[in-house]
């Protein structure tokens, strides 16, 4: 295998058609490739993973599963960077090629990995520019295609056009996704990727019998997401104003995830877990919440 | 200095890699959902489940553009789809079906009923892990829950086998000898979401090489029948199902000569089972599935570093090829069965099946060492199949070895934090 490429966004972001673009891109032009998503129960929002593998044998040993060891990651959402869980940067190989949708200098965004090369793109703005809306699928796949140094234009075009054909985008909207493709393609400097290494071997270890207090699948264990922070995908973030508000506490009843409580001061928002439903700002009678936008790449 | 290999100092591509000429790129939901087209079935009762609704979705959406001349009907439930799908193969219709998991156990009755009406319907199973705890990632405990109902059962490992095998399965289902519908198995995510080149076959050559079902006895407007009958006296339940344990090994015989066929249409080989390096192997792992890919990568590596390892893959589960796997296996070292599945109380499924073929061969192997791994979605990686290797070379000298199960440091240590997390304690 040549190129272990691992996407990594959110459901919605279009991580899966990247990696489907990619993957009839390197098809088009000649290689044994394989492309699959991962996630879990479908959602909105919750953190998505997909693969490419491209190939130069003639008859390939086919691989699967989970890329442990790419050497080139494709990072959809900034935010997904500090996420513990995620870990999107878990395996880059040294001297790999790690690409952030952002809309600021990479040398402003802490990865910790001084050893791989790191490539920045606003590829929400090109898109807007381009399509005149926010789809990061087109030139995720675009920017991947180009990093992997092994595909030329005509194959990345066809790969594009067969992929949004497919998902039902054709038209005007098809042609100006072509041109977004084409001006990610053309923005992007490929350099040369390592040939992936295996990773490091584990131990293989034993597994004893344990009492059922650990051992019976059920959670007792409340606020037991202090790991996952389940707001960290939010998109809309409730503001409340407390000069407007009343503390009637309506939205701490409607609020679906309990994350509103009432303090002496009045209603407070834990924003580590609130998902930006609205809810609250649907609800309140005196119209004291506001929402902002949070997540930009989104 | 030793450098690293650089991709850009490879040479660029100027020609298609010949194994992916005229092919296209599809899951292998998608390519279950072209060999059901290319049958040219008749009818498809379905029922979504996730990881296998991608296949009816496929066809309903071909069937709704024209392209596609069947009929679909979606029931309200596993039970009622399999119900459907039996009584319409025995009204003479080539039926297709698919499920996964939970809905194949609710659908379970039917699936006894089904093999003993001797009605050759193809039923797909996506693979996924059975609850509870819950989880959408495959094993194989579904698919080996179905071994003692009657079905013909195939499994696959790549996406061009899921195409291939559900055309072989009509073929093997519906030759007289036979008459026994079939479950052709494929792994959930590693398969059914995973896009890899697959050929598609002409659809000429396929009508030629699939011709039409011929129903024995179909039911009949004013021709009165009654199928699946009661039987009041004993020895008859005896006799049918002793006719059906007959019929299903004559599926062996008629799988290999499908098979031969199906080379001269198609140019892909395929057999009961697959030898990766086995005939001059000492050491060698038994498996089935799409992670038998990933053990014949850890072969090929560990061939390169002189170890002598095969991999025996199991295509046919049901009937068990027995002689081709005695062949393949009699005078090894030791033999490693990876089951994907767990009999909480006993092990592997497979391990038991597997050594009780081996049993009263005579060159049986020295060892034949039980091992579990990735159930549930759990991966495998080359580590595990060193750590098998060395494990049968230790258990070649003596030792009576149990179940082993396929854990690694990493994972035992993200388990005990979730752990922590969940239960606080």
């Amino acid at each position: 295998m040549l190129i272990y490429t691992r996407f990594h966004g959110r459901g919605g972001q279009g991580v899966k058609t990247a990696s489907r673009i990619l993957g009839n891109a390197a098809h088009f032009e000649g290689y044994y490739t394989q492309d699959f998503p991962i996630y879990g129960a479908e959602r909105r929002g919750a953190p998505v993973v997909a693969f490419t593998r491209i190939s130069d044998e003639s008859l390939p040993v086919p691989e699967r599963g989970y890329i442990f060891n790419p050497n080139l990651i494709i990072l959809a959402d900034e935010s997904l960077l500090n996420d513990p869980i995620v870990n999107p940067l878990a395996g880059l190989q040294r001297n790999g090629t790690l690409f952030i949708n952002t809309g600021k200098p990479v040398d402003k965004i802490f990865t910790g990995r001084d050893d791989v090369r790191i490539v920045g793109e606003d590829l929400i703005g090109l898109s807007l520019k381009y399509v005149g809306k926010t789809i990061l699928s087109t030139g995720l796949g675009a920017v991947a295609a180009k990093l992997t140094g092994l595909i030329r234009w005509v194959s990345l075009e066809e790969g594009v056009k067969e992929e949004l054909l497919e998902i039902g985008i054709r038209g005007e909207m098809l042609e100006k996704n072509i041109l977004l493709a084409k001006a990610c393609f053309e923005r992007i400097y490929p350099a040369s990727l390592p040939m992936p290494k295996l990773a490091e071997p584990k131990k293989i270890v034993k597994i004893n019998w344990m009492p059922p207090n650990l051992t019976i699948p059920e959670i007792r264990n409340v606020g037991n997401t202090r790991v996952r922070k389940t707001g960290n995908w939010r998109i809309f973030k409730p503001i409340l104003n407390l000069e407007k508000c009343t503390k009637c506490g309506i939205c701490i009843i409607y609020c679906p995830e309990g994350v509103i409580t009432m303090t002496s001061s009045g209603p407070e928002i834990d924003y580590e877990n609130c998902k930006g439903c609205l809810i609250c700002f649907n609800e309140c009678p005196v119209k004291a919440f506001n929402y902002i936008r949070e997540v930009e790449a989104a | 200095m030793m450098r690293t290999k650089l991709i850009s100092e490879l040479k660029p591509r100027r020609e298609i890699t010949p194994s992916i000429t005229g092919a296209k790129m599809m899951t292998g939901n998608v390519a279950a959902a072209w060999a059901a087209r290319l049958a040219e079935v008749d009818y498809i009762p379905a029922y979504p489940i996730t990881p296998q609704t991608e296949i009816v979705e496929t066809l309903s959406q071909w069937i709704a553009l024209g392209e596609m001349n069947a009929k679909l009907t979606f029931l309200d439930s596993e039970h009622s789809m399999l119900t459907a799908a039996g009584t319409s193969s025995l009204a003479g219709a080539r039926v297709f079906t698919a499920t996964s998991s939970q809905g194949l156990l609710y659908g379970f009755e039917m699936l006894y009923n089904i093999a003993g009406w001797r009605a050759p319907i193809v039923l797909v199973n996506v693979s996924r892990a059975v609850a509870a705890p819950i989880t959408l990632e495959p094993d194989h405990n579904d698919f080996l829950s179905t071994r003692d109902t009657g079905f013909i059962l195939l499994q696959t490992e790549t996406c061009q086998e899921v195409l291939d095998l559900i055309l072989l399965a009509y073929r093997v289902s519906e030759d007289h000898r036979v008459l026994l519908p079939s479950i052709v198995n494929l792994d959930g995510f590693h398969l059914s979401f995973t896009r890899e080149p697959v050929k598609l076959p002409d659809v000429e050559e396929v009508r030629s090489f699939l011709a039409r079902y011929n129903p024995p006895y179909p039911f009949r407007a004013g021709k009165p029948s009654a199928k699946g009958v009661a039987v009041l006296r004993p020895p008859l339940y005896s006799f049918y199902k002793y006719q059906m344990h007959l019929s299903s090994l004559n599926a062996i015989k008629v799988f290999k000569e499908a098979c031969d066929d199906f080379e001269a249409y198609f140019a892909r080989r395929y057999d009961v089972v697959e030898k990766y390096m086995v005939d001059d192997a000492e050491y060698v792992f038994v498996m089935m599935g799409s992670f038998t890919s990933i053990g014949k990568k850890a072969v090929k590596m560990m061939r390169e570093e002189g170890l002598s390892v095969g991999l025996l893959k199991l295509r046919m589960v049901r009937p068990f090829p027995t002689q081709d796997i005695r062949r393949a296996l009699e005078g090894k070292k030791a033999v490693a069965v990876i089951d994907q599945n767990i009999s909480p109380g006993l092990g592997g499924t497979l391990f038991a099946e597997v050594s009780s073929t081996l049993y009263n061969v005579e060159k049986k192997p020295k060892v034949i060492l039980p091992v579990i791994g990735a159930i549930g979605g759990k991966t495998l990686s080359v580590d595990e199949f060193r750590y098998i290797v060395e494990l049968m070379m230790k258990y070649e000298q003596r030792g009576e070895p149990e179940p082993i199960l396929l854990f690694r440091e990493d994972e035992l240590r993200e388990v005990e934090s979730l752990l922590k997390l969940g239960v606080g304690e």
